[in-house]
């Protein structure tokens, strides 16, 4: 939702570059909070679903990581605090997230831009078709990357 | 003898804080839900939205620098609290 507002509120551009140093610097922030500070409460509260996280990246490292920041499953605050339990790296874990969740902002942003601009009307019908057209267009995309890195992982493992 | 004290504590302090957790949760949906009326309905209380939108679109412009700034902060705070 405030990645939609900020859509509207900044533009496409500055939304994206916005709300992408924004989610980072929050992933970051309860990452921390997370290994350093309440790691045991955290764990208490999280022990069955924590525990297929930390298997998935003793397996499959940063790339499960892409794969949950790509499949937006669990809730994105939780996954935050979830990973700061495993033993990612902090640097691998701001990097994967960031290049992970970008297509997503960015798709979200755009589409925040296009629904404030549908809503004012500014602009003519075919200014419509194109900022509608555009935003379902790159949901499509972003919907489809999931698919993508998950037969890239079934190929791995397969091999 | 501890541990069912313990118990006793958690599901006390648990089902105080879920009313809150969800009192607080609402609050801040409606606060998100008022902003986006005001900002986006067309036909209800016609003028008081277009000042809102002309007050705010003018902060936006005079504060380049806090308006980010502020945006980012209700951004992480929401994320990490």
């Amino acid at each position: 939702m405030l990645t939609l507002i900020g859509g509207g509120i900044f533009g496409p551009l500055w939304g994206s570059i916005y709300v992408s140093m924004a989610s980072i610097v929050a992933a970051g922030l309860a990452f921390l909070i997370a290994r350093y500070l309440a790691a045991e409460w955290i764990e208490r509260k999280t022990s069955g679903k924590l525990k297929k996280l930390k298997c998935g990246i003793e397996a499959e490292g940063w790339l499960f990581l892409a794969f949950a920041r790509l499949v937006p499953i669990l809730p994105y605050s939780f996954l935050n605090y979830m990973f700061g339990l495993t033993r990612i790296n902090f640097r691998v874990y701001i990097l994967v997230s960031w290049a992970c969740m970008l297509p997503l902002t960015v798709t979200y942003v755009w589409a925040g831009y296009a629904g404030k601009k549908l809503v004012f009307g500014e602009g003519g019908r075919g200014y419509y078709l194109t900022y509608l057209g555009t935003a379902v267009g790159r949901i499509f995309l972003a919907s489809m990357l999931p698919k993508m890195i998950r037969k890239f992982r079934q190929n791995r493992s397969k091999k | 003898m501890s541990d069912s004290s313990n118990q006793d504590n958690t599901s006390v302090g648990a089902s105080h804080s879920r009313p809150v957790r969800y009192g607080k949760r609402l609050v801040g949906m409606l606060a998100v839900g008022l902003a986006i009326w005001l900002l986006l309905a067309h036909d209800l209380l016609n003028p008081i939205c277009e000042w809102f939108r002309s007050d705010f679109e003018l902060w936006l412009n005079n504060h380049s620098v806090l308006a980010p700034l502020v945006y980012i902060l209700v951004y992480i705070l929401s994320v990490v609290v």
